[in-house]
C-alpha cells in the first residue's frame, strides 16, 4: 500500500495586522489593535507575545521598537500558517510593500511616475524604468534567514517575477526612438531586452543569494503572464534567465487570474520547474462532486496539465477573493477531483489561489485550517483506494 | 443668459419609533451627520448647474453587533445616507439623479410635487449591518453606487399590496444572481412579486437595452459619445449573443436617443478586433447601427494591420488605429476612410514630442487617406493625471502646427 501525501502551501501575502502597519505608518494605536496583538499572540501561543504587547503599549516607537514590530509581525504570519498546519510555510510577505514596489524601489533604473487604477478603485504606485534595471546585491536573504530561523517548517519563498515587473511599469528606456509607426518585431525586441535585463541583473542576483544562504525552493510570482498572450514565451525567458544555473531544489511559477490556454505550449520551455501554481478557485462552483459538470473552475485548465504533461500543478483550492470559508470536503472534493484528470497524485500540490492578504486573519485561518483537513480527507481517500486495489 | 449657483437651507432626518406590539412606545430623532456638498458644476458656456449632496446619518438608539472590519464591534447603530445630484439649467429644466445610498434601507425618490419618480432596485441589509460604519461611509473614504430602477405603476403597486396582505402568506423564495425565474413560452400559473432585487428580461433569449442612458448636458451638435463596438459587446458575452444582436436591440436606441439629443459623433471601441480578427462578423455588425450620425470605430492597443481591407468597407466614417503597435507601412494608399491616428500611447509614461507626432502625421498624409485626426491610442486612464496632461498638450500643439501653422 501507498500512502498519497499532498504538500500544502500558502502563496505568499498575508495582510498587515493594523499594529505593525499603523507604527511604521506613524500613527496613533487604538486599544483595539493591542487587544488584536494580544488576542493572536494567546491563540497562536506565541512564546513571549507579551513582549510585544508592553511594546504597543507605549506612546511612542523608536527604531529599535519598529524592528521588533517588524520581526513580531513576521512571527504573528508564521505562526498563523503553522498553526493552520501547512506544511510549507513563509512569512506572508510582511516585510514587504507591495509586490511591484517591493522591486522597484530597491533597484537602480526605476523611477515612480505616479498612482494608477489597477483593478476598481485599488492604486498602484507605477514607476518607468529609465535605464538598465541592476541591484548591487541580493534583496531579501536577511528576510529569509530569519524566517528560517524560526520554523520548522519547509519555507518557500516567493518572488516578484521579471515580466511582471516589465508589464506593470512603464519603458522609458528600452522602447524610446521610433516607437511612433515602428513594427511589430521592434517592439517585441525591445520587451525582451527589457525583461532579460530585469531577470539577469535584478532577479537572479536575489536568487543567488538566497540560495546561497540556504533557501531550497524559489517560486515566481507572474500574475501577468497571460495578460498578452502573444508575450507568453516571454514569461518564460525571464524565468529562465533569473533561475539559469542557479542550485535550487525546487523551483515553481505562480500565476493567477488569468486564461491559462495561453499559457501552453510556451510553458514547457519553463526549465526545471516543478510546477505552476495556479487559481481555480475562484471560478469554480461552491457545491461537492467530482464530476466534470461539478468542476467547471478546474476541467478546462486541468485538462491543458494532462495534455501537456509539464509541469506539475499548484492546485488553488481557496478563493482569495470571498470570504467564504470552503469547508473541508469541498477542498476534498477539489484534489480528488484533480487526481482523476491527472492521473498522477505525484503532480499534485495544494495551496490557496493566490495571496490572501485581502482577507482577515480570522477568515484566513478558518480558511487554511479546512484546506489542510481537506487534504487529509482526500490522502485518507485515495490511500484506502490504493489499499483496495492492492489487496485484490 | 448665464447661471450662479451656491447652495441654501439644509437636510432633514427622519427618527426611530419604538414600538411594543402595534403600539408606539417613543421617537428618538436620528443623528444627523454634517452634509457633504460638492461646490456648484457649472455647465457648458455657464447655462446649467449641477449640485451634488450626501446626507445621512445613524439612528439614536444603540445597535451593538459584530462587524467585518476593525474593530469588529460597534454599539452605535449603522450609517444611513443619501447622494443626490439635481441639475438646474438657466432655461428652468431641471435633472435629478440618485447617484449613491447606502445599502440599507430601500431609498425612494419623489419628484417637487411629491410624487414618486424612482428607488433603488437592490437592498442588502447584511452588507449595511456589518460595514456601514466610520470611514466605510461616504464620512470616511467610500461610498456604494445606487442602482436605480423605474417605480411601478399604480396597478402594480396595488397587486403587490394584495399579495402581500392576502389571508393567505405568500411563499418567500430566495434566487441567486443569474437563476431563471421562469422561460418565455413554457405554461405558467404563477405570479412573481419582486421584493428585493432586479428581474432582467431577456424576449427571444436576447439582451435588450433597459433604458436608454440618458444625454450628457453638452452643446447640441458639439458633443462625441463613446460605446463599446457590437462586436466588443459580443466578445464579452463570450457567445451568449451576437453581434448583429447587441447591434439592434441594445445600442441602437441608444444610439437614437443620442441622435435626438444632437449627438456629433459615435465613436465604437472595440479592444478586442485587433487581437482575435477578422473583422468580417464585426463590419455586418455595423450595419444594424441607425442613420443619422458619424462613426468612427476605434481599436485600442492592438495591430490593425489585418483588418484594414475589412474596414475599408465598414460603414465608418472614421477607423481609429493605435499606430504604437501598428506600422505605418500597413496602411495602404488612399484609404477610403478618416484616420483617427493614435499617435499619443497611453500606456506609457514616455511623452511624446509634437514634432514625432508631427512628421508622423505627414508620412501619413502622403498615403492620401480620405481624412486624418490625431488621438490617442486609448483610453488615458492608464497614465498619472499629470502625464495625461502633458500627452493632450502634445497633441495639441501638433494639431495646431498642422492645422493652423503654429510653430511647434
Amino acid at each position: 500500500m501507498t500512502d498519497v501525501r499532498f504538500a500544502t502551501r500558502e502563496i505568499g501575502s498575508l495582510g498587515k495586522p493594523s499594529w505593525r502597519v499603523k507604527t511604521y505608518a506613524g500613527r496613533p494605536l487604538d486599544p483595539e489593535d493591542v487587544a488584536e496583538a494580544e488576542r493572536w499572540g494567546a491563540r497562536l501561543e506565541l512564546d513571549g507575545y507579551q513582549t510585544l504587547v508592553e511594546i504597543l503599549r507605549q506612546k511612542a516607537f523608536d527604531e529599535a521598537d519598529l524592528v521588533a514590530i517588524g520581526d513580531w509581525a513576521v512571527r504573528y504570519g508564521l505562526g498563523l500558517l503553522e498553526k493552520a498546519g501547512l506544511d510549507v510555510v513563509y512569512d506572508g510577505e510582511q516585510r514587504r510593500s507591495e509586490m511591484y514596489d517591493h522591486v522597484a524601489a530597491h533597484a537602480r533604473g526605476f523611477e515612480e511616475r505616479g498612482t494608477v487604477r489597477s483593478f476598481d478603485n485599488k492604486y498602484y504606485t507605477k514607476a518607468a524604468v529609465v535605464e538598465a534595471p541592476s541591484v548591487d546585491g541580493p534583496q531579501d536573504v536577511e528576510e529569509y534567514r530569519f524566517v528560517r530561523a524560526h520554523t520548522d517548517c519547509d519555507v518557500k519563498v516567493p518572488l516578484t517575477g521579471a515580466y511582471t515587473m516589465v508589464d506593470w511599469s512603464y519603458d522609458e528606456h528600452y522602447g524610446r526612438g521610433g516607437a511612433l509607426g515602428g513594427s511589430q518585431e521592434r517592439r517585441r525586441e525591445a520587451r525582451r531586452r527589457f525583461v532579460t535585463d530585469v531577470a539577469e541583473h535584478v532577479i537572479r542576483p536575489n536568487v543567488v543569494g538566497l540560495v546561497g544562504a540556504g533557501a531550497e525552493w524559489i517560486q515566481i510570482d507572474e500574475p501577468a503572464a497571460a495578460t498578452k498572450p502573444d508575450e507568453v514565451s516571454l514569461v518564460v525567458e525571464g524565468f529562465n534567465a533569473a533561475l539559469a544555473g542557479v542550485d535550487a531544489k525546487k523551483k515553481s511559477m505562480h500565476i493567477c487570474f488569468s486564461d491559462y490556454g495561453a499559457l501552453w505550449p510556451s510553458v514547457l520551455e519553463l526549465e526545471e520547474c516543478l510546477e505552476l501554481q495556479l487559481e481555480f478557485a475562484n471560478r469554480d462552483s461552491r457545491g461537492l462532486g467530482t464530476r466534470d459538470e461539478d468542476r467547471p473552475g478546474y476541467v478546462d485548465t486541468l485538462r491543458l496539465f494532462k495534455e501537456h504533461g509539464y509541469p506539475g500543478v499548484g492546485l488553488g483550492v481557496l478563493d482569495i477573493h470571498s470570504d467564504f470559508v470552503e469547508p473541508a470536503d469541498l477542498v476534498r472534493d477539489r484534489v480528488l477531483y484533480a487526481v482523476k484528470v491527472l492521473d498522477d497524485p505525484g503532480r499534485i500540490q495544494v495551496n490557496p489561489d493566490c495571496g490572501l492578504r485581502t482577507r482577515s486573519w480570522d477568515v484566513v485561518y478558518e480558511k487554511l485550517a479546512n484546506m489542510v483537513e481537506g487534504t487529509r480527507m482526500a490522502e485518507h481517500a485515495l490511500t484506502r483506494v490504493s489499499a483496495a486495489a492492492g489487496t485484490r | 443668459m448665464t447661471v450662479d449657483a451656491g447652495y441654501t437651507d439644509g437636510s432633514v432626518m427622519g427618527a426611530t419609533t419604538v414600538r411594543l406590539g402595534k403600539k408606539d412606545l417613543a421617537r428618538f430623532s436620528a443623528v444627523a451627520y454634517p452634509e457633504l456638498r460638492s461646490e456648484p458644476k457649472i455647465g457648458m458656456e455657464h447655462k446649467s448647474a449641477r449640485f451634488q449632496q450626501t446626507f445621512g446619518g445613524r439612528p439614536a438608539l444603540p445597535a451593538p453587533r459584530r462587524v467585518n472590519h476593525p474593530p469588529f464591534m460597534q454599539l452605535e447603530g449603522p450609517t444611513v445616507w443619501t447622494t443626490v445630484a439635481l441639475t438646474l439649467h438657466a432655461d428652468g429644466q431641471s435633472e435629478w439623479e440618485l447617484v449613491g445610498a447606502s445599502t440599507f434601507p430601500r431609498h425612494w425618490v419623489y419628484d417637487n410635487e411629491g410624487k414618486l419618480v424612482s428607488k433603488v432596485g437592490i437592498t442588502d441589509f447584511k452588507e449595511w449591518w456589518r460595514h456601514s460604519f466610520g470611514k466605510h461611509t461616504p464620512w470616511g473614504d467610500e461610498t456604494s453606487p445606487a442602482f436605480v430602477t423605474a417605480v411601478e405603476t399604480a396597478l402594480e403597486r396595488s397587486l403587490s399590496t394584495a399579495i402581500m396582505r392576502a389571508d393567505t402568506k405568500p411563499e418567500i423564495r430566495k434566487y441567486h444572481s443569474g437563476e431563471r425565474l421562469m422561460v418565455q413560452g413554457e405554461h405558467a400559473d404563477q405570479l412573481f412579486l419582486v421584493l428585493d432585487g432586479v428581474v432582467l428580461v431577456l424576449v427571444d433569449g436576447e439582451p435588450r437595452l433597459r433604458e436608454p442612458i440618458p444625454a450628457p448636458d453638452l452643446p447640441a451638435g458639439r458633443w462625441l459619445a463613446t460605446l463599446p463596438a457590437p462586436h466588443a459587446l459580443a466578445q464579452a458575452a463570450r457567445g451568449a449573443s451576437s453581434a448583429q444582436t447587441f447591434a439592434a436591440n441594445v445600442l441602437a436606441p441608444q444610439i437614437e436617443a443620442y441622435t435626438g439629443a444632437r449627438c456629433a459623433l459615435v465613436v465604437l471601441v472595440d479592444p478586442f478586433l485587433s487581437r482575435v480578427g477578422p473583422a468580417t462578423d464585426a463590419v455586418a455588425a455595423l450595419h444594424e447601427l441607425p442613420d443619422g450620425v458619424e462613426y468612427a470605430l476605434h481599436l485600442p492597443f492592438g495591430d490593425a494591420s489585418g483588418l484594414l481591407d475589412d474596414l475599408a468597407d465598414a460603414p465608418v466614417d472614421a477607423v481609429g488605429i493605435d499606430f504604437h503597435a501598428t506600422p505605418l507601412a500597413a496602411i495602404p494608399d488612399d484609404f477610403p476612410k478618416e484616420i483617427a491616428a493614435g499617435v499619443i500611447d497611453t500606456r506609457t509614461s514616455a511623452l511624446e514630442s509634437p514634432e514625432e507626432v508631427i512628421a508622423f502625421a505627414e508620412q501619413l498624409l502622403q498615403r492620401k487617406p480620405k481624412g486624418l485626426s490625431l488621438s490617442t491610442n486609448g483610453d488615458l486612464q492608464f497614465v498619472p493625471k499629470r502625464i495625461a496632461r502633458e500627452k493632450l498638450a502634445c497633441l495639441g500643439r501638433a494639431r495646431a502646427t498642422l492645422t493652423e501653422g503654429v510653430p511647434a
